[in-house]
């Protein structure tokens, strides 16, 4: 795994290690436990899917999602702290959809924090497959 | 393996993507290792800068590309990131079509050798 700074400025391990724990609560498939890493105003993007807002928003906008998906697993291959407060990372995704069918997705997530908590999650992918009938 | 100025490559990746945009594939091509790795999506890769080549005068023939709203663009080592809305609008019918996209390129020197697309596709048309 490629993990790089791209400034000399501070210690990103805090930042990866709040982005791997955040992708585990999202593991867990009760979207309370992953909105719970993020501010009450945070704003979250799943790629061409309306916008959602804190934590409220990211559960609402959760439910579609747990319809089709039984199971998540996020197996990152590069993370960049790509300045004081944003890391970009890297991964590919695996979809075990209710009806059996499993998918690895590939996925880019840019992940602005501040504070110890996520103000934006912009996820980058093509997650049609998934939800597919 | 030659030596790069900070931003060079950066500075690469915005030209060579001005030239794909433009259908300049003569200096498009200039910017690619002959061992490009080229992942779209989900796709299966391609190998090649032609085969890049190809494949994106395909996506041209249906999608015209507008302006690429660019949200963050970073340089670290040999590895460029960039944060986008790719815009397009439709060959047929000009409908307007937004690609939320992060490209990852990686740089051998001063040419591209793996270029990762990570784009929500699921608004473009079908392209065969």
């Amino acid at each position: 795994m490629d993990e790089r700074l791209s400034r000399s400025k501070g210690d990103p391990r805090e930042e990866f290690n709040l982005i791997r724990r955040m992708f585990l609560a999202g593991e867990s498939m009760h979207p309370e436990n992953f909105a719970s890493f993020f501010h009450d105003d945070a704003l979250y993007q799943f790629s061409n899917f309306p916008l959602a807002y804190g934590p409220r928003g990211i559960i609402d906008s959760s439910q579609d999602f747990l319809k089709k998906v039984k199971a998540v697993d996020h197996h990152i291959q590069n993370m960049w702290q790509v300045s004081d407060d944003t890391v970009v990372c890297e991964m590919e995704v695996v979809y075990a959809r209710h009806d059996g069918e499993v998918l690895t997705l590939p996925c880019c997530d840019t992940v602005r924090i501040r504070g110890g908590k996520v103000q934006e999650l912009r996820i980058y992918m093509d997650i049609t497959p998934a939800l597919a009938a | 393996m030659s030596e790069m100025l900070a931003g060079e490559r950066k500075a690469r990746v915005e030209r060579m993507v001005k030239a794909a945009t433009e259908q300049n594939w003569g200096v498009f091509l200039r910017y690619f290792s002959r061992a490009l790795f080229y992942k779209l999506g989900a796709a299966e890769p391609l190998h090649g800068p032609e085969a890049c080549r190809d494949r994106l005068a395909e996506i041209y023939q249906k999608l015209k590309p507008t302006v690429h709203d660019v949200r963050g663009i970073w340089e670290l080592g040999n590895v460029v990131i960039v944060e986008m809305d790719a815009n397009y609008v439709t060959m047929d019918g000009g409908r307007p079509v937004k690609v939320p996209c992060c490209d990852v390129y990686r740089f051998e020197g001063e040419l591209i050798k793996e270029w990762r697309v990570y784009p929500d596709a699921s608004r473009v048309p079908p392209l065969a």
